[in-house]
């Protein structure tokens, strides 16, 4: 087949796994439970979202290091051992800042030490003895987890709130307050997805249309090619 | 043959099954105008129309064919009204039947594909969003404004007191079952439900194990435990008769899509729902939790279904083992 443009773009794609393609959140179902209990604003997010960086990546490089000369029963302690090691510090950090948001997380900041974005990222073989790629790949999933719970939280806080970052918004004279309960966040994520998903069928679909019509154009070119000059009458062209 | 396959005939089809339901509903908003005046019919006509407008839209998006003999969205959207209010702002009711049918049935398919009954969703939605609303009604007989907001004294209902631990006072048995208490403008007219119910038996629209079940559990729970300190059998009659239990029951229940397919599985799933409902009615932090308890236990109907055919097929073939035996000696 004759798939030209729409290789071109599957090529492009697939250079950013995790952000566009293969997102944690969206396409593997991976952190869920965080981003449904944080994002009820965007302070939240942002604290989880730190929390998830802080013992993510470090954690991951760490993984793609040792991780094929640590036998396999000792790996997850390890790996989850080194990620409480590093909340502890950030947990201080971020309650230095925002004390009744880190107060409200409850048990979801630690439980990040456990998460499943990062254990999956950990046992990710391909990556081990490659601590550029790990980083990389990690970054990338990272960041892709950020753009859901940022899209996620903001939604949830403009319309269940009524406030953007703890401000009250002035055009917002209505409130969904089942927004900020776990069902409306579970709500936001599936029609996100499901918008996600439909975006890139119609994109699929328009570079296929696309590539179609330039097969056809290609076609009718070979079956009948420009007339040399001077044949049926056309002038010579000096 | 000129048509393509099935060939098999049967006398109910989607669109009777959906019919006999609007003709009980019918009656019950002739009951709820009797009550409430003219505003009754106008919200049930407002939320059929927004459900049609939902409906091409979400029909157009999932480009399925638009069609006038598909009536289960016109039910939801009927029900909707009967479970709120009279004096509910027609906004409220907008956003309940819009909920109902855009996120809870069209996201799954559509038609016959939807996991959660659309109306329980579309309530669920409103009572957690609007509570002041929702759970204020208005005294009945009195003559609402069609158009605008209410103006009158709201007052709780039966199921209000029972939640707060005492005892209602909304007069003798029989007013009751006439629906002359305050509550949800369809649900309190015990009579024309049951009587509902009896026709849809009749016709085989809905499976009589489920209600019956579930009715039981609830008033057995009640019998047991009272929420206030009152005889049993008091306790029972309350428990029934306020909030939309019974109506819930009927309309909601036993919903062909989200219910179970074979009696068996059916009764489990009734008793189930009974005992969720009144865990809700006591823990939870509504006045009403069948609607919460429905859409849980929505959420089992397909374990229900598969155990159920495990079972009979299990049946099935200890049936026919014997029979080979028997014919064998």
């Amino acid at each position: 087949m004759f798939l030209l443009k729409t290789r071109k773009h599957h090529n492009r794609v697939r250079r950013l796994p995790g952000l566009i393609t293969e997102n944690p959140v969206l396409a593997l179902g991976l952190a869920l439970p965080f981003v449904i209990a944080a994002s009820y604003s965007l302070r939240a997010a942002l604290c989880v979202f730190t929390g998830m960086v802080v013992a993510t990546l470090p954690t991951v490089l760490l993984a793609s290091l040792t991780g094929s000369r640590l036998p396999a029963f000792i790996r997850t302690p390890v790996y989850a051992l080194c990620a409480m090691a590093l909340l502890l510090p950030a947990e201080a950090l971020l309650t230095a800042h925002f004390p009744v948001i880190l107060d409200s997380l409850g048990v979801y900041f630690p439980v990040l030490a456990v998460n499943t974005l990062l254990m999956h990222l950990c046992e990710k073989e391909e990556l081990w003895g490659h601590p550029l790629a790990a980083l990389r790949r990690t970054g990338l999933a990272l960041a892709g987890f950020g753009a859901v719970m940022g899209i996620v939280a903001c939604v949830r806080e403009l319309f269940g709130a009524g406030t953007l970052w703890g401000m009250p918004v002035s055009w917002i004279s209505w409130r969904i307050d089942a927004l900020l309960f776990p069902f409306g966040g579970l709500i936001v994520i599936a029609f996100l997805a499901a918008g996600c998903r439909a975006i890139g069928r119609l994109l699929r679909g328009a570079l296929y249309q696309s590539d179609q019509r330039l097969q056809r154009d290609m076609l009718r070119d070979a079956a009948h090619p420009p007339r040399p000059d001077g044949v049926d009458g056309t002038p010579i062209s000096k | 043959m000129t048509n393509a396959p099935p060939y098999i005939r049967q006398k109910d089809s989607c669109r009777t099954l959906t019919e006999d339901v609007l003709i009980v509903l019918f009656a019950v908003y002739f009951m709820a105008v009797y009550y409430y005046g003219a505003r009754a019919a106008v919200l049930g006509v407002f939320s059929a129309g927004v459900a049609f407008l939902c409906d091409i839209v979400c029909k157009l998006l999932l480009r399925q064919r638009i069609t006038l003999r598909e009536h289960s969205s016109l039910v939801t959207a009927l029900v909707i009204p009967l479970l709120l209010p009279a004096s509910i702002p027609y906004s409220i009711l907008a956003a309940a039947v819009v909920f109902a049918l855009v996120v809870m049935k069209y996201p799954f398919g559509g038609v016959g594909g939807n996991l959660f009954n659309p109306a329980a969703g579309g309530f669920a939605f409103a009572a957690i969003c609007f509570p002041r609303d929702v759970f204020a009604y208005p005294t009945p007989l009195e003559r609402l404004d069609i158009f605008g907001s209410y103006a009158g004294r709201s007052v709780t209902s039966a199921a209000y007191t029972l939640k707060a631990g005492g005892i209602p006072s909304v007069g003798d048995f029989v007013e009751m079952l006439l629906g002359n208490v305050p509550g949800p403008m369809g649900a309190t007219n015990i009579l024309v439900v049951c009587a509902c119910l009896l026709y849809l038996v009749i016709r085989g629209t809905v499976r009589w194990q489920g209600p019956v079940f579930f009715l039981a559990t609830c008033a057995g729970l009640a019998w047991l435990f009272p929420r206030a300190s009152m005889p049993g059998n008091e306790s029972v009659m309350y428990e029934l008769f306020s909030g939309i239990l019974i109506f819930g029951a009927v309309f909601m229940l036993m919903e062909p899509v989200t219910s179970p397919k074979r009696p068996t599985g059916t009764m489990l799933y009734a008793v189930l729902t009974g005992v969720m409902t009144m865990l809700f009615r006591r823990f939870g932090g509504f006045e009403e939790g069948f609607p919460f308890a429905l859409l849980l236990c929505n959420a089992f109907v397909p374990l229900f279904d598969l155990a159920d055919e495990l079972l009979h097929r299990k049946i099935r073939r200890a049936r026919l083992v014997s029979s080979e035996n028997e014919k064998a000696s």
